[in-house]
C-alpha cells in the first residue's frame, strides 16, 4: 500500500515536472507572439518558422561555425552560452529584417491581410529551413546532453532545470522591460498608436524592437524544444510546437503577456496530465496532443476573450 | 514662432479639407482657433504636428515654419523634439496605464533622467490633483482629471508651443473654468498656446488673438477682445443675440447674411 502510494506520488511529481517544462516552452513562444501582436497588431503566423529558424541558427553557430569553440577553449557551458547569445542576436536581427521588409509596408492595412502576409512569410522561412536542414536533425550541441538529477521522488533532466531558470529570467526581464522608457513607449503604442506618435515615439522603432523580442523568445522556445528530453535536435517540424502554443495564446488572451505565461503553463500541465493519466483505451494513443485544444475550447466557452484578454480585442 | 502659410491639405487624395489656411502663433501668446465641426481645425493641428499620415492626409500646398525652420515635411518625433506638443481631441490618454506611466510616456523624447525629473516635478506642482493619483490607472479617472493628465503629459515634453484640441469637450462648466485657468498658468510660465475650441467664449476670454475657420478657410481674425465684441461671432459662436429667439428657418436666413462670406 505504502509503495503504491509512493509510486502515485512520484508519477504526479513527474507529470508536473514534464508539464511545466512543456509549459515553459509554450509560454516562451506565446509571450513572443503576444508581444508582437500587442505592439504591432500583427497576428504572426510565422512564429513557428521563427522558432525553427532560430533553433537552426543556434545549431549553425554552435556546431557548423563552432563559435566560439574554434577560437577559444572555454568550459562547455560558457562556450555554448556564448554561441546561444550570438544566435539570439542573429535571430533578433532576423526579426527586425522581416518586419522591415514584409510588414512595414502593410502598416495601416487590414488585420486579416497582414495575417496572410505572415502566412506567406512562414512558407518562405520554412522552405529555407527544410532545404538547409534536410531530412536529418541538427543537434543543438548543448552541454547537458541527457544528464539528469534524481531527487528520489522525481527525475529532472539538466536541460529542464536550465529551461526553468532561463524562462523565469526571461519572464522577469520582459516584466522589467515593460516598465522601462522603451517598454512604456511600447505599451503606449499598443494602446493608441497616434497618441504615442504625438508624444514623439518613433513607432517604427517600437515595431522593430517588438519583432526582435518576439524572435528572441521564439528562438529560446525553439532551442528548448529541440533538446533532451523532447528532441535530439531541430527538425523542420519544430515549427509545430507553435501550433500547440497557439491554444496557450488564445487561452491567456491574445493581448496579455501575463496570460501567455499562465496559458502556456496550464496548457503544458494539462497536456502532460492527459499523457500520464488518460490511458484508458477509450482515449486511444496520442490523446494528449488534442488536450491543449480541448482546454482552449472550454475556456473560450466561459471567457470568449481568454483569461486575461481585453474584451474589445479584435478577433481573427 | 509658428507660422502657417497658405496651407492646403487633402485627405485620401480627393477630399480638400484646408484651402489655404494662414495663421501665426507668436511666442508666449495664446491664440484661439475657432470654428464649427468640420471647419478644419483639427486638420490644421494635425498638419502642424505631422500626424496627417495616419488619416491618409497630405499637405499639398503651403508651408509650416516653426522657430525659423520649415517643418512641413518633418517627422512627428522631430517636431516634438523641436518643442511642439499636442493635446489631442478626446484626451487620448493611455487608459490602461497609471498616471505616472502616462507622464513617463509623455517624457519619452527626454533621454536625460534629470530633465525628465525636472519636468515631472514641475507638472506635479502645477497639477496637485495628479500628485494624489500617481499610481491610479488613468482610465478610471474623471473626464476633467483625464484632460488635466493629457495636458500634463504634453507638458512633460517641456514644449515651446502647446496645441490644445478641444480641451473643454464634454466637461462640466466648472471644469471648463479649471482648464481655462490651467491654460493661463501654462502660458504665464512661458509656453505659447494654440487653443482649438468650439467653446468660443472660454477661448476668446483667455486668448490674445483669435482666428475663425469655416469650410477649410480662415474667414476672420483679430484681437480676442475685438472678436468677442463682433456681432457675427456673438451670433454664430457665442449664441448671444439681444432679444428674440429664432426658429431654424430664421437661422438659415441669418447665415446668408454673414458678412465674410459675401
Amino acid at each position: 500500500m505504502e509503495i503504491l502510494a509512493q509510486a502515485e506520488y512520484s508519477q504526479l511529481a513527474g507529470t508536473i515536472v514534464s508539464g511545466l517544462s512543456l509549459g515553459t516552452i509554450y509560454a516562451l513562444l506565446a509571450m513572443g507572439f503576444v508581444i508582437i501582436f500587442k505592439a504591432t497588431q500583427v497576428v504572426n503566423f510565422a512564429h513557428g518558422a521563427l522558432a525553427t529558424l532560430g533553433a537552426f541558427i543556434t545549431a549553425g553557430v554552435a556546431v557548423e561555425l563552432n563559435f566560439p569553440g574554434r577560437f577559444l577553449d572555454l568550459p562547455p557551458l560558457l562556450g555554448w552560452s556564448i554561441s546561444v547569445v550570438t544566435a539570439l542576436v542573429l535571430s533578433a536581427l532576423m526579426g527586425i529584417l522581416l518586419e522591415r521588409v514584409f510588414l512595414r509596408p502593410m502598416v495601416g492595412e487590414d488585420l486579416f491581410s497582414v495575417a496572410i502576409v505572415t502566412l506567406g512569410m512562414n512558407v518562405i522561412l520554412m522552405t529555407i529551413v527544410t532545404d538547409y536542414i534536410g531530412p536529418d536533425p541538427r543537434s543543438m550541441a548543448d552541454p547537458w546532453g541527457d544528464a539528469s538529477v534524481d531527487l528520489g521522488f522525481v527525475i529532472i533532466a539538466h536541460t529542464e532545470i536550465a529551461q526553468f531558470l532561463v524562462a523565469a529570467a526571461l519572464v522577469v526581464l520582459v516584466g522589467v522591460f515593460f516598465r522601462s522608457r522603451t517598454g512604456i513607449a511600447m505599451r503606449a503604442t499598443a494602446f493608441d498608436q497616434e497618441a504615442a506618435r504625438a508624444q514623439g515615439v518613433n513607432v517604427g522603432a517600437i515595431f522593430a524592437i517588438a519583432w526582435a523580442i518576439g524572435a528572441v523568445l521564439a528562438t529560446v522556445g525553439g532551442i528548448f524544444g529541440s533538446v533532451y528530453p523532447r528532441r535530439i535536435g531541430v527538425f523542420p517540424d519544430t515549427a509545430f510546437l507553435v501550433f500547440r502554443a497557439f491554444p496557450a495564446i488564445i487561452l491567456g488572451g491574445l493581448d496579455s503577456v501575463k496570460g501567455a505565461v499562465v496559458g502556456g503553463l496550464s496548457v503544458g500541465l494539462a497536456e502532460a496530465a492527459a499523457g500520464s493519466y488518460l490511458n484508458h483505451p477509450l482515449f486511444g494513443t496520442g490523446f494528449s496532443g488534442i488536450v491543449p485544444y480541448l482546454v482552449m475550447m472550454i475556456v473560450l466557452f466561459i471567457r470568449p476573450y481568454g483569461i486575461f484578454g481585453t474584451a474589445e480585442v479584435r478577433r481573427v | 514662432m509658428l507660422e502657417v502659410s497658405n496651407l492646403e491639405v487633402v485627405y485620401k487624395d480627393v477630399v480638400l479639407v484646408l484651402r489655404g489656411v494662414s495663421l501665426e502663433a507668436p511666442e508666449r501668446s495664446i491664440v484661439a482657433l475657432l470654428g464649427a465641426n468640420g471647419a478644419g481645425k483639427t486638420t490644421t493641428a494635425r498638419a502642424i504636428t505631422g500626424l496627417l499620415d495616419v488619416h491618409e492626409g497630405d499637405v499639398t500646398k503651403g508651408s509650416i515654419r516653426f522657430a525659423g525652420r520649415d517643418i512641413t515635411r518633418m517627422l512627428p518625433s522631430e517636431r516634438v523634439r523641436m518643442g511642439i506638443s499636442q493635446v489631442m481631441e478626446g484626451r487620448r490618454i493611455f487608459a490602461e496605464m497609471t498616471v505616472d506611466e502616462n507622464l513617463a510616456a509623455g517624457a519619452y523624447i527626454n533621454r536625460d533622467r534629470n530633465a525628465s525629473r525636472k519636468s515631472y516635478d514641475r507638472v506635479m506642482a502645477l497639477f496637485p490633483t495628479l500628485a494624489d493619483r500617481r499610481t491610479q490607472v488613468a482610465g478610471y479617472m474623471s473626464g476633467g482629471e483625464q484632460q488635466v493628465l493629457a495636458i500634463a503629459r504634453a507638458l512633460m515634453q517641456s514644449p515651446k508651443l502647446v496645441i490644445l484640441d478641444e480641451p473643454s469637450l464634454g466637461l462640466a462648466p466648472r471644469l471648463v473654468e479649471l482648464i481655462a485657468e490651467v491654460i493661463v498658468e501654462i502660458n504665464r510660465q512661458g509656453t505659447a498656446v494654440l487653443l482649438i475650441e468650439q467653446n468660443a467664449h472660454m477661448a476668446l476670454s483667455i486668448a490674445n488673438h483669435g482666428y475663425v475657420m469655416e469650410n477649410g478657410k480662415v474667414v476672420m481674425e483679430g484681437v480676442a477682445e475685438k472678436l468677442l465684441a463682433d456681432e457675427d461671432v456673438q451670433e454664430f459662436y457665442l449664441g448671444l443675440r439681444a432679444g428674440e429667439r429664432k426658429s431654424f428657418r430664421e437661422v438659415k436666413h441669418y447665415k446668408r447674411r454673414k458678412r465674410w462670406l459675401s
